[in-house]
């Protein structure tokens, strides 16, 4: 994300704080999509996503004021996002089964006859082999690559050391490479 | 030099670990040219620069895929924080409220204003906000509700309730005061959640407080509440 755009947000933030709905609105254009997704990657369910994004952007107008600035906007609502979806999620068990259970559905759309012809490329492999991986493992790709987040954001987002960041990309690059070597793609690595 | 919090992995293992943030250029200028300095002495890895960039591609299109929330999200949030409490509220905050609300309002085209539906979520909303000021105006400390929806107070019970779209914020808080209840949350799916003083605990008082909502006749559904 651009500086000019995050020192916006910040000031926007700094609005809201002082009880500007209409900054709040503006915040919530910025960043709805991107707060969305991730929740939706998290748990998995559109209806849960949409309760939980009016939860965030809800504790952001009431705790806005307590945005010190020592993490970029984005960061400090994908953090309270992930809090309130892993909540949700140990609520109900339910969820998190549909979380496992429907880890492709964005990789596997409706099976046109080019769809189906691009589940045989390479990348359209990856993708489904990425909604394969573990939620902790997915997270932290979609973090880095997604959210664009650095080691110590998602560090700050997830509530984890940062060398435990590092070690997860680790691990969820090294299983992502197993799961596409079953799939026939060496990758040569590791 | 070695990330020594990082038990277990090999150098190499390091390296790979920081790829996605190399190839994204989020790594620290640090880490960046320890990256550097090891591609340069194992030419091998710069390949596995493309694996990262693949992996990057594919996230990226992983979630474009998903369809951004509706036009309906930013009705919901104003519902919503018209209704909700703020932490810090100064004197007069009832008044705050009325200037914020007045000014959303006339943030409205007339054309939007025109539409039906837009009335009547307006109804809604105003509804909304009336009884969250009557949530900041009787809330006190154990009753206070958390960012999260978490509840402070003990005791008492609870019921989950709907008013007429008629009702005015005047009635509502009468009828609030005449049966020592609070608005401890909402509204969600239509439905607030009223706080009974802890005075009133056994079936009789439910029963009551149940049938006297009822009898308001600016109340629609009464659900329990647990």
């Amino acid at each position: 994300m651009p500086m000019h755009a995050q020192a916006e947000e910040r000031v926007l933030l700094k609005a809201i704080a002082s009880g500007d709905a209409k900054a709040l609105e503006r915040l919530f254009a910025r960043a709805e999509t991107r707060v969305f997704r991730f929740l939706m990657r998290v748990v998995k369910n559109q209806a849960i996503a949409e309760e939980l994004l009016n939860e965030v952007f809800l504790t952001v107008w009431q705790n806005a004021h307590r945005y010190e600035g020592r993490s970029e906007p984005l960061t400090w609502m994908l953090s309270i996002a992930h809090n309130k979806a892993i909540s949700a999620l140990r609520k109900r068990t339910e969820v998190s089964g549909l979380a496992e259970d429907a880890g492709s559905d964005f990789a596997d759309e409706e099976d046109t006859p080019e769809i189906a012809a691009q589940k045989h490329d390479k990348s359209a492999k990856i993708r489904a082999c990425i909604a394969e991986l573990s939620p902790e493992h997915r997270t932290v790709l979609d973090l880095a690559y997604y959210q664009e987040q650095s080691v110590a954001e998602v560090a700050e987002v997830l509530g984890i050391p940062e060398a435990t960041v590092k070690t997860r990309m680790f691990y969820a690059r090294k299983k992502l490479s197993e799961l596409l070597l079953a799939r026939g793609i060496d990758r040569g690595w590791p | 030099m070695r990330d020594e919090s990082l038990e277990g992995l090999s150098e190499r293992d390091e390296i790979e670990a920081l790829l996605p943030w190399y190839v994204s250029g989020k790594l620290d200028a640090k880490s960046r040219a320890r990256v550097d300095r090891y591609i340069e002495a194992h030419p091998e890895v710069k390949a596995h620069l493309a694996l990262a960039r693949e992996e990057a591609d594919a996230s990226i299109a992983t979630n474009e895929a998903i369809a951004p929330p509706g036009r309906q999200a930013l009705d919901r949030l104003r519902a919503s924080i018209a209704a909700a409490p703020r932490r810090k509220v100064a004197p007069g905050f009832l008044t705050q409220l009325s200037d914020r609300f007045a000014d959303w309002l006339a943030g409205f085209e007339p054309r939007q204003l025109a539409l039906a539906g837009a009335v009547a979520a307006l109804v809604v909303a105003l509804q909304a906000a009336a009884i969250g000021a009557l949530v900041m105006d009787r809330a006190t400390t154990p009753a206070y509700q958390t960012a999260g929806g978490e509840e402070t107070a003990g005791g008492g019970f609870e019921l989950l309730v709907a008013f007429s779209a008629g009702a005015t914020m005047g009635e509502i808080g009468d009828l609030l005061k005449r049966l020592d209840a609070t608005v401890a949350d909402g509204p969600k799916s239509g439905l607030y959640r009223l706080r009974f003083s802890d005075a009133k605990e056994g079936d009789e008082d439910r029963k009551a407080a149940i049938e006297a909502l009822k009898q308001s006749g600016i109340v629609t559904a009464v659900l329990p509440g647990q």
